[in-house]
């Protein structure tokens, strides 16, 4: 038999593709509304969602996963406030999709209104992988440098909010918010910039509020179509 | 590195094909991978020649025994390389993106959609002379 060359011509990951926008389908249907949280380690994604948390403890009915090498420390900070589900990817750089939804089968209830996904601390390989979410939001702390967006240009590209962390700690950094901002909208022009400090509870009414229309704009457009 | 999750995925797709072509040996792979798609070049080319051939059940990490029947150690991998190119829906010209800045070169305006440069394709396999792993 001779050599033989077989055109293909397909996206290797098109399952994959196809897999999260079904389960996006089901979540807007449901009208829960899916947030993919991604940064580099210790940015403070899991002190975003206690303080998330906390305020809606009864106002919205949310769950959490979240994702870590290993340990399920961040799970245990979280559990006072809300339905919360470990995924543990055992050396894993990244969350997939189906570990997600063995994560969702675990939760007692799927969530109604939101549910949060905590990425592995990472601004590579997260930014490849579609977890069905309807937002993905990329946090940059003020002590890892105003730089950090053009060295990660997927990640910021494919990100529609940036959250600005820690920014009580601006007066003893050398991070300029406005950079940071002419940074991230080099790569996204329309970057939504919020900035936060968890620990004394600023721009987290700004972020609740951002989130809610976020969903109503999900819900306006569902029920349209 | 996801690379190799990515890998497996592209060689379990590779031995659907090859079994629907009389079970043959595969040559040569042809990928096609964009500046925006995710994936290292050479974390790809590693983890291809980590994994062609490989259906020892003990080497697989995930335990799935059936993996790269077609490939063996000597099956190349092609990776072309696509330019990120945009184009803005405000004058609707195309621009070829040396950097990651995502602006029009034509008007400046940020408003530019990918049409090339974040793909990780399959484009073709070459088979192996007479080569068959039916076995
Ligand atoms: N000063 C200050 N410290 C903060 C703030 N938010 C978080 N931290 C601290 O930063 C460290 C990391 O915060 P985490 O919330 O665990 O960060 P993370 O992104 O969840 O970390 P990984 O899940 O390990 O990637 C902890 O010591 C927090 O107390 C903040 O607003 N201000
Ligand atoms: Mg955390
Ligand atoms: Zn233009």
């Amino acid at each position: 038999m001779p050599a033989e060359t077989i055109a293909i011509d397909r996206d290797i990951q098109a399952e994959k593709r196809a897999a999260a926008e079904g389960l996006r389908r089901q979540f807007t249907e449901r009208g829960t509304f899916v947030v993919n949280l991604v940064s580099s380690p210790g940015s403070g994604k899991t002190s975003l969602l206690e303080a998330t948390c906390r305020r809606w403890r009864d106002r919205w009915n949310v769950a959490v996963l979240v994702g870590d090498l290993a340990t399920d420390r961040d799970a245990e900070r979280l559990r006072p406030y809300v339905a919360v589900e470990q995924l543990t990817t055992g050396g894993a750089c990244h969350l997939e999709l189906s570990l997600v939804e063995k994560g969702l089968a675990k939760l007692p209830q799927v969530p109604r209104d939101f549910l949060f996904i905590e990425n592995i601390g990472n601004l590579v390989c997260p930014a490849s992988h579609d977890l069905a979410e309807h937002l993905r939001v990329v946090c940059i702390s003020t002590t890892e440098g105003d730089d950090k967006p053009g060295k990660y240009p997927k990640m910021f590209r494919t990100s529609e909010v940036m959250v600005i962390t820690k920014t009580d700690l601006l007066p003893h950094v050398p991070f300029d918010v406005a950079n940071v901002t002419e940074d991230a909208r080099l790569i996204r022009e329309d970057m939504q910039v919020i900035e936060t400090s968890a620990i004394n509870d600023i721009g987290i009414d700004a972020w609740c509020d951002l989130l809610e229309q976020r969903r109503d704009a999900m819900l306006a457009e569902a029920s349209e179509s | 590195m996801h690379e190799r999750s990515l890998v497996r995925g592209l060689l379990r797709q590779v031995d659907q094909i090859a079994a629907e072509h009389d079970e043959a040996d595969v040559a040569e792979v042809t990928v096609e991978v964009g500046p925006l798609s995710g994936v290292e070049v050479d974390l790809v080319k590693i983890a291809f020649e980590e994994q062609c051939g490989v259906v020892d059940l003990a080497k697989d990490p995930e335990g799935e025994g059936s993996l790269a029947r077609s490939t063996t150690a000597s099956t190349r991998l092609e990776v072309l390389e696509v330019p990120l190119i945009v184009r803005c829906t405000q004058c609707h010209a195309e621009s070829d993106l040396s950097d990651f800045v995502f602006r029009c070169v034509s008007c400046g305006s940020g408003e530019v959609q990918v049409i090339s440069g974040d793909e990780f394709r399959l484009i073709s396999l070459t088979l192996a002379e007479g080569a068959n792993h039916a076995r």
